[in-house]
């Protein structure tokens, strides 16, 4: 009973904050401004909106139209970004010219890329896609590279005093030894991505949640937009938890 | 009778709580010991045996779970400048030089900035590290970190010194140099040292009584009582030769009891 | 001097590559391009009218409007987060009883990415300089409360023994001990802070702004000048930069017992 209410009191200033939202929406604030609610909306209008487009389908349609510009730009950019950072941790030479080019593209905020992106791929998952890729590629090729580089030269070297052929070594040494780092740089990346597509969708998308949140505006129905918040924040939080549940899976070793 | 004794150990039990009955850990069992004023006290035993414990202890950042740890007859509640210790990994503020470092418990004393630099300047004389008053730790070596340790205990003048393993980590050389030069320091000062250890040479070279502890749960094996004067000679001496043995005897059987132990 | 001056002309070999791509870029947009696309210009300007189109708002003192109207905001923003997030996240890390009470809502408004609040903070603010102040204070303000948490919480227990141990009482422990032993992570977590004030900042800028770097990208969109969104493009990666460069090089200064090595440096 004891622990039941420990873990309940942490969720307490949650609650607390919900109840006072409501009666401040509800009870308090229209007392002042008769238009309160086009302003601050209460919980439950959030929820209701939230109902209504689920049973239209629309919510689960933008929900998935976002999900899925992440996946498939993520996945390019973990695919490009080991490539690469695999590339210049094999070869110095290699290493300070990519290096030189991540240095001069990776402060130019993934946002900046989008009205380029609108010209080049217009309006649509393409342009959203490039400007995901963009966000995680850095992260990710630069984690790859740490990874490589960290790693200690005597596990290399004790492999090969006990015997294992290259491709064993890369396959039993190199890989594992880089996987927490390379872990770390796709967390970094995933929560990137997440950040970016709402972006992206707002300005340059028809469809998905960023999309819904600045129709909202539009609509003058501000709990469409708490709607959106709450999801990506629940989305973006529950893709992290995931990503961390599949590393103690596949690298259960890794204690950090 | 009015007990002299500087530190006194009265049947002390200290159990850690595990998550569940069988998960505690039974630090230390039933241990009595006495430590005299000016005394240098050494504490040996294999790993594990709750040597720690027991400075944490007296050090009063943990209390006992029986018994009661006395220091000068009264009842150790909280750390204070008058026990101060030493750690095997010095501790030393990576963000103060090594001087302010040294004078960090005169500020708790709230001593004025020209009695703090006059006992700094005294004790870096004394640790032979005048040159390197402004350096900070993240520039020194393992030796020069430690003798920086010791002198900023010994700016607070405490009564008791207590020391975890201090040399531990540093190279056989600076070991010995470090040894002497506390065997210096007691000297002039006249402290009382708990000193805990690992290796039967060090207790030996240092110790005017030493306590042998069992593997876990801590309890007294023997305690060895070393009147000869210093430095030590570990070579020849057959005196000091008898009583290396009398402990490795000793510190042998308990690895075995580890052994069976954890192999049953 | 010298060694500075050897290691920056070494490190300069590293970009002969980039200046290959950019004659690349040159060519193909000049020559090449155009041949099978007759809007070329739009797709993909010359390296060179980009630098033009750079001189010409540098000249008539335009891109300075727009730069200084960024900067403005960023500074103002972070300078409120970084002044409540370093507070909250110093009580929040020292008192268990804070934490435990206020850690649950800012876990819950911290994975809502700052652009989400656009629209509502508009709603709120209206089109002002106060609605881009407060994304930027939204977004920056948790990185650093965190990092705060996480160091002052992180404080190696050694070190509160020790100064314990050598008589300091609750006050002198807080300031010459946790809050410098804090400081690292600290640090980090407003370095953490800037980068993404300026990740951040576009899309702000993007919806309602008549001043300011993602304005100007807009305004290139807008008018259809390429090359005016490759003019914001670069001066906000450069900004970005230098901010990065400074506050790096102020850490090794504050800090210099964890030196961090700067990216560019390896």
């Amino acid at each position: 009973m004891k622990t039941l209410l420990k873990s309940l009191s942490r969720y307490f200033s949650l609650i607390l904050f919900l109840i006072l939202w409501h009666v401040f929406a509800v009870y308090i604030h229209p007392r002042f401004n008769p238009m309160a609610f086009n302003i601050l909306p209460s919980p439950l209008m959030v929820v209701q909106m939230g109902v209504e487009l689920f049973n239209r389908g629309q919510l689960l349609s933008h929900i998935w139209d976002s999900l899925r510009r992440v996946l498939v730009g993520f996945s390019l950019a973990v695919l490009v970004g080991v490539f690469l950072g695999s590339l210049m941790g094999l070869s110095q030479a290699i290493k300070g010219r990519l290096k030189a080019i991540i240095v001069i593209l990776r402060p130019i905020p993934p946002f900046a890329w989008i009205p380029l992106g609108l010209i080049w791929l217009g309006i649509g998952d393409a342009e959203a896609i490039m400007v995901i890729f963009l966000s995680a590629v850095f992260p990710v090729a630069l984690h790859t590279l740490y990874g490589i580089e960290k790693m200690d030269s005597r596990l290399k070297e004790a492999a090969l005093s006990l015997g294992v052929s290259r491709w064993g070594l890369f396959k039993r040494i190199i890989l594992p030894g880089i996987l927490p780092e390379l872990f770390s740089g796709m967390r970094q990346a995933l929560g990137f991505c997440w950040i970016v597509v709402v972006g992206a969708e707002m300005v340059g998308s028809v469809s998905g949640l960023g999309y819904l949140i600045l129709d909202s505006r539009n609509l003058g129905l501000p709990q469409m937009a708490i709607l959106g918040m709450v999801l990506v924040g629940l989305i973006g939080f529950s893709m992290d938890r995931l990503l961390i549940t599949m590393k103690k899976l596949i690298l259960p070793w890794d204690i950090k | 009778m009015k007990n002299k004794s500087k530190i006194i150990f009265n049947d002390i039990s200290k159990i850690f709580n595990g998550i569940n009955r069988n998960s505690d850990v039974i630090a230390l069992k039933n241990l009595s010991f006495s430590v005299e004023a000016n005394e240098i006290f050494v504490i040996i035993g294999p790993s594990g045996c709750g040597k720690t414990t027991i400075l944490n202890l007296i050090a009063g950042f943990i209390k006992p779970t029986g018994g009661a740890v006395l220091f000068d007859g009264e009842p150790i509640t909280k750390p204070g400048k008058e026990r101060t210790i030493i750690f095997q990994e010095y501790a030393l503020f990576p963000w103060y030089s090594v001087r302010n470092n040294i004078e960090f418990g005169l500020i708790s004393k709230k001593l004025p900035f020209k009695e703090r630099r006059l006992i700094s300047n005294e004790l870096l004389q004394l640790i032979k590290m005048e040159k390197f008053a402004d350096l900070f730790p993240y520039q020194l070596s393992g030796g020069m970190k430690q003798r920086v340790a010791l002198a900023r205990a010994l700016a607070v003048e405490p009564d008791v010194l207590l020391m975890d393993e201090p040399f531990g980590s540093l190279d056989a050389q600076t070991r010995g140099f470090l040894q002497l030069s506390l065997l210096n320091i007691w000297k002039a000062r006249k402290a009382t040292i708990i000193f805990v250890t690992h290796s039967i040479d060090e207790a030996i070279i240092l110790g005017q009584k030493i306590l042998v502890l069992s593997s876990q749960p801590g309890e007294q094996r023997d305690c060895v009582e070393i009147n000869k004067p210093f430095p030590r000679d570990l070579v020849r001496d057959q005196g000091l030769l008898d009583v290396k043995q009398r402990i490795s005897k000793i510190l042998d059987e308990e690895l075995n009891n580890y052994l069976k132990k954890t192999l049953d | 001097m010298k060694r500075f001056l050897l290691k920056f002309f070494y490190g300069l070999r590293n970009f002969d590559f980039f200046i290959f791509l950019l004659i690349c870029w040159e060519i193909f947009a000049r020559f090449i391009y155009p041949q099978f696309e007759s809007r070329a210009a739009i797709f993909l300007p010359t390296f060179l009218n980009v630098l033009k189109e750079f001189w010409q708002l540098l000249a008539n003192g335009i891109l300075w409007q727009h730069i200084l109207a960024s900067c403005k905001r960023i500074l103002v923003g972070f300078s409120l987060a970084s002044l409540c997030g370093i507070t909250l996240g110093f009580i929040l890390g020292y008192s268990q009883r804070a934490y435990e009470q206020l850690q649950g809502i800012c876990q819950i408004f911290r994975p809502v990415p700052p652009v989400a609040w656009i629209p509502i903070s508009l709603l709120w603010f209206g089109i002002t300089e106060a609605q881009q102040c407060f994304i930027i204070f939204i977004g920056v303000i948790f990185p650093i409360l965190f990092n705060t948490l996480d160091g002052v919480h992180s404080v190696s227990s050694q070190y509160k023994h020790a100064a314990q141990s050598l008589g300091a009482n609750k006050a002198l422990l807080l300031r010459k001990v946790i809050l410098p032993a804090a400081l690292p992570k600290i640090m980090f977590g407003l370095r953490s802070g800037i980068g993404y004030a300026w990740f951040i900042i576009v899309a702000a800028e993007f919806v309602s702004a008549p001043r300011g770097l993602g304005c100007l990208i807009l305004e290139g969109r807008n008018a259809i000048i390429t090359e005016r969104i490759f003019v914001g493009m670069i001066v906000i990666g450069t900004i970005n930069l230098l901010f990065d460069y400074a506050l790096t090089k102020l850490e090794n200064l504050i800090v210099p017992w964890q030196k961090v090595s700067l990216f560019y440096e390896e």
